[in-house]
């Protein structure tokens, strides 16, 4: 049936299952041979070491929500103070990144950005895992007719224009952060409710699974132990995708000026106070600062998650489980 | 094939349903209330509380909440979508026909752009596959998937436009200059197209390159070479073939991504679209708008959904018949 065949394209182009070649063989052309008495996860790390761009961004990642985190010490501007005496100054040896319309300094805000940015990620994202673990888990066991009419939801829910609707509750409910993260959050999980729903209906055909329920384990035991491990990577690398999709949407959101709003600073809502004609060409730094940001953060993530996907080899049994 | 698209139009209804219904849903949450909105606050002075009852009852809001849905449905599938509050009283179904050609055409090209671009780097990448173009490639995909479009939007305008000045900054047309499909729109809309494109092309790049590797090392591409087929024949007639068809039912899924994306791009360069109209409705809380284009956008999304199934049925047999 071609909503399915859709939906797996879908699943596909969401957690990347489909393409199943990388930057990362190209970053790791030889494969690594490991010693087979590690467990499964302590060879998912190595693997991760050993792949080079994910490393580098789980660096940068971690370096900027360092930052992020010790702010105040960092830098010793207030991000929300505004300095009438200097106002629009390129980035010099006190400002790094130069100062804003009303004197605030761009750092500082950039560093008050990243705060905003990473949390409304990680929020976003964990909402969207529950609401998508509880719809595939029960699709998965339930089969039938529940199955058929939560997996038609999520279709619909993939369809609809989530963007325009986001930007309309946003719009509608007012700039708020928190009203952010639960935006961005609901209309997250088609993605993650067809993994898991996929998996569980795998795994349970599993000769293990089967051997399991046929001495008698029950269901909740079946999940636990042997289906819960073995989701975690395809899952991690989905949140790990996630995140990086929901900074982007923040970004967007507040770019729009239906996010974060003044005084605090968010990468996108700096931008949208430096989009006029005359200060896109007079002072690029107020613009190029937070856009950069946005990349490097979103870049560091998508490289992350990639090198995550080899280190889980989620490719590998996807392709043995269809 | 007949079947085929009766059963999959079928599917189409209750969606279109469950949509319509998410829409008035969504705008029961607005606050404020219609009648304040549609009368002029003067007016409202005279107006004693046994008047507005009587245009509540006019209007039918006297009614319950379910009630109301069906009368609005009735009128919104003869295609009455109502006024807008702020343009006095234009039917915003007049408002919406008349921005969306702006719209089709930019997504239109952007979908032309980015299969065009996408699917030649990822069989270059792919065919060269560990060569230092291939990394180049894949390397670029992730910094193209990474950078938000608004980012590409004002990076090509600060570039190109003002610092080069070889595009215009916005609109579709020089103001003052001739209208229709002529050189002055083609140059207009390289920017907006490029940086609306940027996603679409790393995403289908990355696709195309993953789906050429697969089919190149299918059993039936070797029989090929057996046979003594030239490189030329093998690589058209037997892998392209295969590989590059699935990636139209990409197009699909990708379209309520773009939907959001061409209204961010569209209020950079001021293109004339509905994600515009629907922008500036929402920050002029002119919500009879913004409900219409939330509808239109999601309708267009459905609709095309329909026919890429259908178009992917076509080219593939084992779609219809499964």
């Amino acid at each position: 049936m071609s909503t399915e065949s859709r939906a797996e394209g879908a699943s596909a182009s969401q957690t990347g299952g489909g393409m199943s070649q990388s930057a990362a063989d190209l970053a790791a052309e030889e494969i690594i041979e490991l010693p087979p008495e590690l467990s499964p996860f302590r060879r998912a790390f190595r693997r991760f070491l050993a792949h080079k761009l994910a490393l580098a961004g789980f660096i940068c990642l971690i370096i900027m929500a360092l930052l992020a985190a010790t702010q105040a010490i960092v830098s010793p501007f207030d991000p929300e103070k505004p300095h009438l005496f200097k106002v629009n100054r390129p980035p010099d040896t006190v400002n790094w990144m130069g100062t804003d319309q009303v004197g605030r300094d761009v750092f500082a805000r950039i560093l008050q950005g990243a705060r905003v940015s990473l949390s409304v990620g990680i929020v976003a994202v964990s909402i969207y895992v529950v609401i998508g673990f509880i719809i595939g888990s029960i699709a998965g066991l339930a089969g039938g007719y529940v199955d058929d009419a939560l997996m038609r939801f999520t279709d619909f829910v993939m369809t609809f224009p989530t963007f325009i609707l986001i930007i309309i509750l946003a719009g509608i409910t007012g700039p708020n952060i928190f009203n952010i993260m639960v935006i961005i959050g609901i209309f997250g999980w088609p993605g993650l409710a067809r993994l898991f729903r996929g998996n569980i209906l795998v795994m349970r055909e599993l000769e293990y699974v089967m051997a399991s329920s046929a001495l008698g384990a029950s269901q909740r035991y079946i999940i636990m132990r042997h289906i819960l491990p073995n989701i975690v990577g395809p899952v991690t690398v989905a949140i790990t995708l996630g995140v990086a999709g929901a900074i982007l949407a923040e970004a967007g959101l507040s770019f729009l000026g239906f996010g974060v709003t003044e005084p605090a600073a968010s990468w996108g809502s700096m931008i949208n106070s430096a989009r006029g004609i005359a200060f896109l060409a007079g002072f690029p730094w107020l613009w190029i600062a937070p856009g950069a940001a946005i990349s490097l953060a979103v870049l560091s993530i998508n490289f992350m998650g990639d090198g995550l996907r080899d280190a889980f080899d989620v490719r590998g049994r996807s392709q043995s489980g269809e | 094939m007949t079947q085929y698209i009766v059963r999959r139009i079928l599917i189409s209804i209750p969606l279109l349903f469950l949509l319509s219904l998410t829409s008035f849903i969504v705008f029961q949450l607005a606050p404020g209330d219609p009648i304040q909105a549609l009368i002029d606050p003067e007016e409202m002075l005279y107006m004693g509380p046994h008047d507005i009852e009587e245009l509540l009852k006019e209007y039918g809001l006297d009614k319950p909440v379910p009630v109301q849905y069906f009368l609005w449905l009735k009128e919104a599938i003869t295609g009455n979508l109502g006024y807008s509050i702020q343009t006095h009283n234009v039917p915003v179904l007049e408002l919406i026909l008349d921005r969306l050609p702006p719209t089709i055409s930019l997504m239109t090209a952007t979908v032309a752009v980015g299969l065009a671009l996408g699917l030649l780097f990822g069989v270059i990448s792919a065919l060269y596959q560990y060569s230092r173009l291939d990394y180049t490639l894949t390397i670029s995909a992730f910094f193209m998937l990474s950078v938000p479009e608004f980012f590409f939007a004002l990076m090509g305008m600060f570039i190109f436009a003002v610092t080069l000045g070889w595009f215009p900054t916005f609109g579709m047309w020089t103001p003052g200059g001739e209208t229709g499909i002529n050189w002055d729109l083609l140059h207009h809309a390289v920017l907006p197209v490029f940086a609306l494109a940027m996603n679409d092309i790393a995403g289908l790049m990355r696709y195309a390159r993953a789906s050429v590797l697969d089919t190149i090392s299918a059993d039936f591409v070797t029989t090929a070479r057996a046979k003594g087929l030239s490189e030329r024949l093998i690589l058209w007639k037997h892998v392209f073939r295969n590989a590059l068809i699935p990636i139209v039912t990409l197009i699909g899924l990708r379209l309520p991504v773009l939907f959001g994306g061409a209204l961010i791009v569209e209020t950079i360069f001021r293109w004339p679209g509905v994600g515009l109209l629907g922008y500036t409705a929402l920050l002029q809380r002119d919500y009879p708008v913004i409900m219409g284009v939330l509808i239109i956008s999601s309708v267009i999304t459905l609709a095309a959904n329909l026919l890429t199934d259908i178009a992917y049925a076509w080219v593939d047999p084992r779609v219809r018949h499964s």
